[in-house]
């Protein structure tokens, strides 16, 4: 196929802080392809929000520093772009949309004003015609009486709505990529769902790619085509929303759709034992491996790189020594520990 | 619960009224009575330094002696001789254009244009007009408003007439003096009937000088702090928002301002500075006292860049001039808006020092000027009208100032 949208490759981006350099992404690489939806799932401080930020430059330097990789954005060098490029780039065909809608919206000028800003910076265009745009893509995102709601002000709206108007600006010029750091996380369950159903009624609508960045399985299930998962830094398998799902190939993920209740089992809900690593101390080796049931004596000294798992198909990618040597293990119920 | 939860969420958050920010700051301020009280008593101040000269001034509105009737008042209000001062100009110019600006916002008012946009609008239109009048040539024509005519003396005529049989038909201001007479016949004299609140040394008219003074004070509280609120705002924005090293440099320049004891900072400043107009005075207070503004700003910008407005807005592709001076200054701008006022108050106060110290602009109408001659004179009329007239500018900006702070302090909001 041609190539995709978005590439990255080895990214790793440091923290520089008083107490020691924080690895916080090292050697990360996915691509996303036009049209569809990407998820990046990990625990808090794995290291997802950062790669996302890195993308548009946004990671906060200092302390922060991207130290490798590469970034392509259809074929364009992100991280060699100048200050000014990557500004026009931002908002126009990359556009971010933010995990808290209750503060990320300016309190002072109404929805209208914030909207029609994006379009006069990167579409030149005058008030008036702005004004037609902005409630069109407020109509779009679902938003009822935009006639109204153009002139009110941020803490007239709901969260949702705040989450709206939000994707409205991202959405306003059109962008090729959309990445959505926790979209749903600070709202309530059921505004969360209305959410997701309204980015993916848009990526059909709009053709564009979404880069889903969140800690939540059930929204990954519901609306991503492939998953990228990261622990502690680094990506530990990824491949199609149906393969992970159906059969996880690394002992994390499958530990996480163990910790998830379910309706179909009376089992009792498994967590990971442990917890996440010290970012200044990541473990030796495979990082997973002091929680990992799996562990074996190479973890501990080698790094394992992913590798591709089953045969037909998308690509799924795992990075883990015990799969490399049980390639038909089901790792899902978690069998006993050292049961090789 | 059928019904569709976008729906359920506009009623749920539609509001009444769709207020700004500014309209619900306003309305607080209304609530307070102390508050409500300052507002009149500045707006007052306001109208008392444009109307200045038609409360006192020794030139009729209209006169008849039995030849027909002229105007001289008009005449007066641009002749140099009379008012010599840019701040009189400016002030004079307000006067006369106000028939037109009352117009103007009557009109607006029905078409539902905002107050605030409105007196922003004339403010601009009227400072543009004002240089317009100032200069002596408007390219190679003379400007005929720039004006020195011999001044005619319509009271001492108006009473020599009246002895003599014939009064004139006159129509005089409240007060018949001008605040730049002199009269060495009538040198420190108590109040009387003719000057209600006496003389100073030159026999220059109490009362006059004390209305035209609400013209200097004014004036100097609100450049003189417009000026500093500019400075701090620019400098403890940039500081704030890049950090590092521009942040140290500012902050350090901070530190060493704050190190002068501002008073005698000023005073050394006025006495160095060899020709002293009322306009230096105001740099000088402006220049001099941006410390206090330029790190509240600074503390504001460190707290909103890290807010999640911020960042959407960077990830937006928005400028970065923008972001600092449209997306975070208004968020940043209130603290300042309640030391602003505050400023007003003490920076009168400091022209009125300066003034009482005799480092001040001797050609104008400066309350100070008046106590420092009550002061060597030891005369009480002296003494007690320009001492009050400070005191009350003075507290009229606190009780704003602090109504001010109150209404921007959402703990203390009640809604």
């Amino acid at each position: 196929m041609d190539e995709p949208l978005l590439s990255v490759r080895g990214l790793s981006v440091h923290f520089l802080t008083g107490v020691g350099v924080v690895e916080a992404v090292d050697g990360v690489s996915y691509d996303v392809r036009r049209g569809e939806t990407v998820a990046v799932v990990g625990e808090s401080g794995c290291g997802k929000s950062v790669t996302a930020l890195a993308l548009l430059g946004l990671v906060p330097s200092p302390p922060g520093k991207v130290v490798g990789g590469e970034i392509r954005l259809e074929g364009e060098s992100l991280l060699d772009a100048t200050p000014e490029r990557l500004r026009e780039i931002r908002g126009d065909s990359v556009a971010m949309i933010f995990q808290e809608p209750m503060t990320s919206l300016n309190p002072v000028f109404t929805v209208g004003d914030q909207i029609a800003e994006v379009l006069a910076v990167h579409r030149d265009m005058p008030g008036d015609v702005a004004r037609t745009e902005v409630i069109r893509l407020l109509a779009l995102v679902g938003i009822a009486a935009p006639e109204q709601r153009v002139d009110e002000y941020p803490h007239q709206l709901s969260g949702g709505m705040r989450q709206r108007v939000m994707i409205a600006m991202a959405l306003a010029c059109g962008p090729k990529l959309l990445i959505a750091d926790e979209p749903t996380t600070a709202l309530d369950v059921t505004v969360q769902a209305q959410v997701l159903e309204l980015l993916a009624r848009l990526q059909r609508v709009l053709g564009m790619a979404i880069l889903l960045i969140t800690h939540d399985l059930g929204v990954v299930a519901e609306t991503a085509h492939r998953v990228v998962v990261m622990y502690a830094g680094r990506v530990v398998e990824q491949g199609t929303a149906t393969d992970v799902f159906a059969r996880p190939q690394h002992p994390y993920t499958a530990g996480l759709f163990r910790s998830l209740p379910r309706l179909d089992t009376d089992e009792a809900l498994r967590p990971i034992e442990g917890s996440v690593p010290d970012a200044l101390r990541f473990p030796s080796g495979c990082r997973f491996h002091p929680r990992c049931p799996y562990a074996m004596p190479v973890c501990r000294e080698k790094t394992p790189l992913l590798a591709p798992r089953g045969t037909a198909g998308e690509p799924h990618l795992s990075a883990c020594f015990y799969v490399d040597e049980h390639p038909e293990a089901d790792l899902f119920p978690f069998a006993a520990p050292e049961a090789t | 619960m059928i019904a569709a939860p976008t729906e359920l969420q506009a009623t749920a958050a539609a509001s009444p009224v769709a207020a700004s920010y500014t309209e619900l700051v306003l309305n607080e301020l209304r609530k307070k009575r102390t508050t409500r009280i300052g507002l009149w008593c500045i707006g007052f101040l306001i109208l008392l330094a444009i109307c200045a000269p038609l409360v006192s001034l020794d030139q009729p509105v209209a006169w008849n002696e039995g030849e027909g009737w002229s105007f001289p008042f008009f005449g007066a209000l641009f002749n140099r001789l009379l008012f010599e001062n840019a701040i009189d100009v400016f002030f004079n110019l307000a006067l006369v254009l106000s028939p037109l600006y009352v117009a103007a916002v009557v009109v607006a008012r029905r078409r539902g244009v905002s107050g605030t946009r409105l007196v922003a609008a004339l403010s601009l239109v009227h400072v543009v007009v004002f240089t317009a009048v100032v200069p002596a040539h408007l390219g190679p024509l003379e400007n005929p408003l720039h004006r020195s005519r011999a001044i005619v003396e319509y009271r001492g005529r108006a009473e020599t007439l009246t002895s003599a049989g014939h009064p004139p038909t006159a129509l005089f201001p409240l007060h018949r003096y001008g605040y730049r007479e002199t009269n060495p016949g009538e040198s420190v004299n108590p109040p009387s009937r003719r000057h209600w609140l006496g003389t100073d040394t030159e026999g220059r008219d109490v009362l006059a000088r004390m209305i035209y003074g609400t013209r200097i004070s004014l004036t100097i509280g609100v450049i003189a702090v417009a000026i500093y609120v500019v400075i701090g705002v620019v400098l403890g924005a940039l500081a704030g928002y890049f950090g590092g090293l521009v942040d140290g440099v500012i902050s350090r320049l901070i530190e060493v301002m704050i190190c002068f004891p501002s008073f005698f900072l000023i005073l050394t400043l006025a006495a160095v500075v060899e020709e002293r107009s009322i306009f230096h005075v105001m740099v000088i207070i402006g220049v001099t006292s941006w410390t206090g503004v330029a790190r509240l700003i600074r503390a504001e910008f460190l707290k909103h860049k890290e807010l999640e407005y911020t960042q959407a807005a960077i990830a937006l592709g928005i400028p970065r001039r923008r972001i600092i001076f449209r997306h975070i200054l208004p968020n940043a701008i209130a603290p300042v808006l309640v030391t602003a006022t505050f400023g007003i108050a003490s920076a009168i106060l400091v022209e009125s020092s300066l003034s009482f110290l005799g480092i001040g602009d001797l050609s104008v109408a400066s309350w100070g000027e008046t106590l420092n001659t009550g002061r060597l004179e030891g005369k009480p009329w002296l003494i007690f009208a320009p001492g009050l007239a400070i005191f009350f500018v003075v507290t009229v900006f606190n009780l704003v100032g602090e109504g001010l702070r109150d209404a921007l302090d959402p703990k203390l909001r009640s809604r």
